[in-house]
């Protein structure tokens, strides 16, 4: 990401240039200050006050989007209880806005602004990238510290990036827990709570939440603050925006760092007996070599990359068992979904937002979704252990090849047949016709370009969903049979859950790097899995009846 | 397992616990080719008050380590912990009692990777210049986790000794200290403070208060001052100007003895006895006066006493004050060469 304002703002830092003049040196620090400037009031109409109706008090937020979403903090709304807020944004107006989906775990919380005002998109910033930053690099923070704007125009802070990925312990029962934060020396005070914090080019990198204080100095900004990285909240944010309360994975153990053998690993310390690592042969003294294949290196790390993701996402832990001879057994791979970490709050009506809430946050969430060139048709292989199934679609029809041999075709036009492998035409049963259908309605991983748009506005919201380490939002279809399609923030294919006829079985299909896992019935299959879906045309021949 | 290299010059794609993207700016680059050489350093632990850790800053390529000399560093209690995540027990070194520092010594054999010194600066930044100090600030970042990074200008540099105080307690600081807005916070002091083009110019203070001015400031003191300390100790250097200094002036006599029974801890300078005709008895010191000041330190045990004492020769004038019940008196005692 080479962005031209980041460039000429960090240029002003250099001490000395040799060879160039005081004028020059001072011409480059004024277009830097001018860069800033600029940037600075680009981003600055989407700062909101965030305010509760009939108490005082209150923080920051920000726009993420012109439908008019707000990101805050859960402590700054209150609790889920509390349904609306005030919105004062720096045009000078007061606004007002609906608490939709809260995350006590991590203290996040989103609003969505009552109707738009006179039919204008709301002014917004877009969410960054937070896995970028480098320590070292400028940030700057907008909110409303000490609630000091009456007229709402944010207060703008400026500093380095002083560390990443820091992890917080929370409040009492693991509540407002930061796993994955930013540290920044840019001044952040009571007020800021909720606001953005900002990199160079006007993105939100994360949601200033928290600060270090020093008893001498109180409880003001000592030079070390925490945002929530844009990372974890993009994880978070749909079910956020369905109006869900946001629920984080746990492996049920804590892990400690340890010396051993001249080198350092990351060892289990203490485990719940019933956690469903234990199934795995994980148990206490057990050496944690990789989650989700990047090589543990702290145990800060490991809660950090547990943390930010939602309960119910499937990861890969690799470790090595402590033997009763205090050596390791060999290295295993296990994968498992993460479970529902307890927070403490007691669980609120799953879905704070309207019917009509939901549809605008599915609008926005779907914007990217179908915008790709439309293939010509998709090839997708499942492989087994010495078999394997092949299902083509084209053109709205759908064929299946299956392990027997048999072929089942559902066209366009909703006729099916069905054929044997030695080329013999036969009835395909009611459930096998059913299965089709549901695939058909269902596998995104076979649909693409307008098709795929007129899915989801079928659709309706139901939540957030994360696999292959991406974010999404899963989207419920009409019809019966479970069925759900579930896309990653880019508007690409991240899984989908439909109820098979045939194996009475429900079946989810997640996404993961190099294909996508099967779930039956909750379990993953080791035998079976999906092969990376391939475009390419597919002959009108394939789909015809047997002449 | 994947070696932990530090390569010099170029950003690896994995040199902490997350990979990153390489480094760019200037201060991204400073940070990240100056992190291998700042240590985090954990102590004894015990009071609420006393914070067990700090950073330190690499300076040999033998081992040692340079740090403030801090309550929490006690023998057998001292670790390092280098930017690897690997911890170290540290041998300590005799401290260098007026700038408030000491070096810590890890052994070199037992490090992964060839530690990275950073040689000391003889210059001191001029006001204004840009400085990041890194340190290990509220102890965020554990084992192989990249410590903090904080950016500010010089503010100024003070002259030798700013009467500073430690919450209630002055603190006894005889040197220079820039002055900068880079935040320091506990844990951060002992680390380092680097100009963007990395000269390492200061050791991070401790976070102390102006006694004229009642301000906290964030301030580190000047590696030039430390050279000649770190030298001696690393290198076996003894400067000239040392060797001068190797017959200091006799401490004058006063004729105060003090009720200083033995013990772990000093015991406040209560006067045992005064002796006859000696300056403390023409100043009109009793037994029992216990003394709370010495010129304008506060001394608050017979040790801290028989230290401010120790360095007023024959001759001097120095200001007491102490307490005889419930009055406070002050008085100027002039030394002598006495008997002894």
């Amino acid at each position: 990401m080479t962005k031209a304002p980041t460039a000429v703002a960090l240029l002003a830092l250099v001490t000395a240039l040799p060879g160039q003049s005081q004028n020059d040196f001072q011409a480059v620090v004024e277009a830097a200050e001018q860069a800033r400037v600029a940037v600075m009031a680009r981003v600055a109409p989407a700062v909101c006050a965030v305010m509760p109706l009939d108490s005082p008090g209150g923080g920051s937020g920000v726009i993420f989007d012109p439908a008019g979403f707000v990101l805050t903090n859960f402590h700054v709304v209150g609790g889920a209880k509390v349904s609306r807020m005030k919105i004062g944004l720096p045009d000078g107006e007061l606004y007002g806005a609906t608490v939709l989906g809260v995350d006590p775990g991590s203290d996040l919380a989103v609003l969505l602004l009552d109707a738009p005002h006179d039919g204008r998109p709301w002014p917004h910033a877009e969410l960054g990238d937070s896995e970028q930053l480098l320590t070292g690099q400028q940030v700057f923070a907008m909110g409303n510290p000490f609630l000091l704007a009456s007229d709402f125009q944010p207060t703008t802070t400026f500093g380095i990036v002083s560390g990443t990925h820091r992890y917080q312990p929370g409040r009492g029962n693991r509540a407002l827990v930061y796993p994955d934060c930013i540290q920044v020396d840019v001044p952040i005070n009571p007020g800021n709570s909720g606001g953005p914090l900002f990199d160079m080019t006007g993105e939100v990198v994360g949601i200033n939440g928290r600060i270090s204080i020093q008893d001498q100095r109180g409880r003001v900004n000592v030079g070390v603050g925490f945002a929530i990285a844009s990372h974890q909240i993009r994880n978070f944010l749909g079910d956020l925006m369905a109006g869900r309360f946001a629920e984080h994975g746990t492996l049920d153990l804590n892990a400690w760092f340890m010396e051993r053998d001249g080198t350092g690993g990351v060892f289990v310390q203490s485990i719940f007996a019933d956690s469903n690592v234990v199934a795995h042969g994980v148990g206490l003294g057990t050496w944690l070599l990789r989650f989700e294949g990047e090589e543990l290196r702290s145990a800060n790390q490991l809660a950090t990359r547990i943390g930010v993701l939602p309960s119910g996402t499937w990861v890969e832990l690799a470790f090595r068992p402590q033997r009763g001879d205090g050596g390791f057994g060999e290295a295993v791979t296990a994968v498992l979904p993460l479970r529902r970490l307890d927070t403490g709050s007691s669980r609120q009506e799953d879905r704070l937002a309207s019917a009509e809430h939901r549809r605008t946050a599915l609008e926005v969430l779907a914007r990217p979704v179908g915008r790709a060139e439309p293939a010509t048709g998709w090839t997708v292989r499942f492989v087994g252990p010495d078999a394997e199934v092949v299902v083509r679609r084209a053109r709205g029809h759908l064929r299946i090849d299956t392990a027997s041999g048999d072929a089942l075709v559902l066209r366009a036009d909703g006729t099916f047949h069905a054929r044997t492998e030695a080329g013999i035409s036969r009835d395909p049963t009611d459930e096998e016709r059913a299965k089709l259908a549901r695939i058909r309605a269902a596998n995104v991983f076979l649909v693409d370009g307008p098709e795929l748009r007129d899915l989801v506005a079928s659709g309706e919201l139901l939540g957030g969903v994360h696999a292959g380490g991406r974010p999404g939002f899963r989207v419920g279809l009409p019809g019966d049979g479970g069925l759900e399609a579930w896309f990653d923030l880019d508007g690409r294919p991240l899984g989908c859950r439909y109820r098979d006829p045939v194996q009475r079985a429900t079946i989810e299909l997640r996404a993961d790097r190099e294909g996508a896992r099967i779930i039956r019935d909750g379990v993953l299959s080791t035998t079976w899995r999906m092969l990376e879906p391939v475009p390419g045309p597919l002959d009108e021949e394939l789909f015809e009846e047997t002449r | 397992m994947t070696a932990f290299v530090l390569s010099a010059g170029s950003a690896t794609a994995q040199d902490g616990v997350f990979a990153e993207r390489k480094a760019s700016s200037p201060v991204e680059k400073l940070v990240h080719e100056q992190l291998p050489s700042v240590v985090k350093v954990h102590g004894a632990s015990g009071l609420k008050t006393i914070v067990p850790y700090a950073s330190g800053v690499i300076v040999s390529e033998s081992g040692h380590v340079l740090t403030l000399d801090l309550v929490m560093v006690q023998p057998g209690q001292t670790r390092v912990v280098l930017a690897d995540g690997s911890v170290h027990e540290a041998e300590l070194l005799p401290p260098e009692p007026d700038l408030g520092v000491r070096l810590l010594k890890i052994d070199p054999s037992r490090v992964r990777a060839p530690l990275r010194p950073v040689p000391l600066s003889r210059d001191v930044p001029e006001n204004g210049t840009f400085v990041v100090t890194l340190g290990n600030a509220f102890r965020l970042a554990e084992f192989g986790e990249k410590v903090g990074a904080s950016l500010g200008v010089v503010a100024a540099t003070t002259e030798p000794g700013l009467p500073l105080r430690h919450r209630l307690a002055d603190v006894r600081f005889e040197g220079r200290l820039i002055l900068t807005d880079a935040p320091n916070n506990p844990g951060q002091y002992g680390g380092g403070m680097f100009t963007l083009d990395g000269r390492f110019v200061g050791l991070n203070a401790r976070v102390l208060e102006a006694v004229e001015t009642n301000t906290l400031v964030s301030a580190a003191i000047p590696c030039a001052d430390l050279i000649a300390y770190v030298d001696r100790f690393v290198h076996g250097k003894v400067p000239e100007a040392d060797a001068e200094e190797a017959a200091p002036t006799a401490p004058g006599y006063h004729g105060i003895r003090l009720f200083d029974q033995g013990g772990r801890r000093s015991p406040p300078a209560y006067v045992e006895r005064i002796a006859r005709a000696s300056p403390a008895a023409a100043l009109g010191l009793r037994p029992d006066d216990l003394i709370v000041r010495v010129g304008d330190r506060s001394v608050r045990s017979c040790a801290e006493f028989a230290e401010e004492m120790a360095r007023h020769g024959a001759g001097s004038e120095v200001e007491l004050t102490w307490k005889r019940g419930n009055e406070v008196l002050r008085g100027k005692l002039t030394l002598t060469e006495g008997r002894r």
